[in-house]
């Protein structure tokens, strides 16, 4: 393989790996939990610019071409726990915030108006994130120590990337194997009923929150490590729907779907559009990559709600304990038919 | 607590909705190992009594006391059930998503094993624990003649099959005290007769439970006790028998 089409190749896999641990996360909160949270791109910008500004030398360096606060040059991987760990506690709040009184719809209305209001900010303190134009020469993680050339550092990344999508995976499945994810099914399903069999729900949607917000910041500060950049037009709100997009076309509750579906429209739209020869007015063709987005959602809430691989539950052998041959319902036929 | 202590005491309930008194100064018991039955005309207040009592409404004022001193106003929903406190409700409310197995595992589980702790690093405890619970609940399914629809989705049963379900799922919580909102609400006959089975085979084993229901003949089968409610207040307490008979509650109910 050339070494173009590597450089190719390990940025596909970064970017989809990077798209895979978000799209768990969201699938933890959305597809498993039922929570519609309309801030979750916010989660992963904040875990990128974690990453970023604990990464980066102090603001004054670089001939102060940008500015910024914290700059604390922190070594791998504390920048990517860190990233984590912020996207876990805005998360908390997030929730928090819509917990009381704000059920469904309405919640999603304040993270998305959340959403509006992060970006506002970000771009409009200029020494607070540097602005709109964003933080730049972010630098990779080990790449200083490793003395690779920078397709060998891509592959590295790679296998980075990989073994976090590892973990990632390693935990979304235990949770949805393990009690937590059988009662986050129900609260799901039916919120009231989830409290009156003695389900904590507020404490199961914000564990749900938590793991998909360290999820999501995790995914950030992968991705910014990687392309080195972050800017507010890489978070803006409807790229959260994009991750929707995924999770429901993919299979609401099912890690593999949702992992098909990330593949699908993280990946493939974009980079089948790539291909296809320029035609109308300039940025047609990127355009329609949101129309067809939005398309894609619609048919699949209307003919495949339960996306392309649906949710399976877990099944099990029962031999049926001993001795209650005689169901219920066989003693009340045996009545009725001695009364008749 | 002795044997003929309430198990539940419904002290002086009021809720209004827009300045309308849905539930007016309502006290009643509800006796240990017995039916008690909830009865009255629509709009009478009954599914509110039992909201208060589950908790999915708040009170405003009075007292529900539990067990004979645990006050349950106040407490969440989720605290209730925990304490035994178990209710059912007048719509259909399975976990469509899940399976009928796990329907019923899910409320069996411990909620200690319910956490993330568990879920990543305690998972041989949980996973011995479930052993069991698979047993009880393969035995609650086999009871109600399910066992084949185990791995069935909730979602996909007929009407009376989740009346049947939540009545199985309630059963799970080994609770204290069942409150039933219409159980027989739009079951076949068959299934019905197979709840009311069940029920009277709970209340002997010690169970106790309240049962909102407009059959009557059903609650006279099977209530030791009946409170009629009417316009938010209760009219009268007694046995079916009392009540048939009773002029007030003819004339308010039963005449209809």
């Amino acid at each position: 393989m050339s070494s173009a089409a590597q450089f190719y190749l390990t940025n596909i896999l970064v970017f989809f790996g990077v798209d895979l641990i978000a799209v768990w996360g969201l699938n933890l909160q959305f597809g498993v939990t039922g929570i519609v949270n309309f801030a979750f791109i916010v989660l992963q910008a904040a875990g990128a610019y974690t990453a970023a500004l604990l990464t980066l030398g102090p603001s004054s360096g670089n001939g102060g071409f940008q500015h910024y606060f914290g700059g604390t040059s922190l070594p791998f991987p504390l920048p990517l726990i860190a990233a984590g760990l912020v996207g876990a506690v805005l998360s908390a709040l997030l929730a928090l915030l819509t917990r009381r009184r704000l059920r469904g719809d309405y919640a999603a209305m304040v993270q998305l108006v959340v959403s509006l209001i992060a970006t506002t900010v970000a771009q409009n303190q200029s020494g607070f994130l540097n602005g709109s134009a964003g933080l730049a020469l972010v630098p990779a993680p080990l790449q200083s120590i490793m003395n690779l050339t920078p397709l060998g550092y891509a592959w590295f990344y790679v296998g980075l990337t990989a073994a976090v999508c590892l973990i990632a995976l390693v935990v979304v499945r235990a949770i949805g194997q393990s009690p937590l994810g059988r009662a986050m099914r129900a609260s799901r399903d039916n919120e009231e009923t989830a409290a009156s069999i003695g389900l904590d729900v507020s404490r199961i949607r914000m564990t749900a929150y938590v793991v998909g917000g360290a999820l999501a910041g995790i995914s950030g500060a992968l991705l910014v490590q990687y392309i080195g950049t972050w800017a507010p037009g890489a978070w803006l709100y409807p790229e959260t729907f994009v991750y929707f997009a995924a999770v429901i076309v993919g299979g609401r509750g099912n890690v593999l779907g949702v992992a098909i579906g990330s593949l699908l429209i993280n990946i493939a739209i974009v980079e089948v559009t790539r291909y296809i020869p320029q035609f109308g007015p300039a940025g047609f063709i990127d355009a329609m990559q949101w129309v067809v987005i939005g398309l894609l959602i619609m048919a699949f809430l209307w003919l495949r709600p339960r996306g392309i691989v649906p949710e399976r539950a877990r099944r099990y052998h029962l031999a049926g304990p001993a001795g209650a041959s005689r169901t219920v319902s066989q003693q009340a036929t045996d009545r009725e038919s001695q009364t008749s | 607590m002795t044997d003929d202590q309430p198990i539940l005491s419904v002290r002086r309930v009021s809720k209004s909705f827009d300045g309308v008194r849905a539930v007016d100064d309502v006290s009643f018991d509800v006796a240990p190992a017995a039916i008690t039955g909830l009865i009255g005309p629509n709009g009478a207040g009954k599914s509110t009594v039992i909201n208060i009592i589950g908790g999915s409404l708040q009170s405003s004022g009075g007292s529900v006391l539990f067990a004979g001193h645990q006050e349950m106003l106040g407490l969440p929903p989720y605290r209730r059930s925990r304490l035994g406190l178990v209710r059912t409700f007048q719509r259909s409310s399975e976990f469509g998503g899940l399976t009928v197995l796990e329907n019923l595992l899910v409320a069996g589980t411990d909620p200690k094993e319910v956490s993330l702790r568990a879920a990543l690093v305690r998972r041989r405890q949980w996973r011995r624990d479930e052993h069991q619970l698979l047993d009880h609940a393969a035995e609650t399914l086999s009871g109600f003649g399910m066992l084949d629809k185990a791995n069935d989705r909730a979602a996909n049963l007929s009407g009376g099959q989740k009346r049947l379900l939540e009545l199985g799922r309630a059963l799970m919580l080994k609770p204290r005290l069942l409150l039933l909102d219409e159980p027989f609400a739009g079951v076949s006959p068959v299934i019905a007769h197979q709840i009311e089975i069940a029920l009277k085979r709970l209340a002997d084993d010690g169970l106790a439970v309240l049962l909102v229901e407009h059959q009557l003949d059903v609650i006279g089968r099977l209530c030791a006790q009946v409170v009629m409610m009417a316009q938010g207040q209760v009219l009268s307490t007694g046995t079916m028998e009392q009540l048939r008979k009773d002029p007030e509650v003819v004339d308010a109910y039963l005449a209809g």
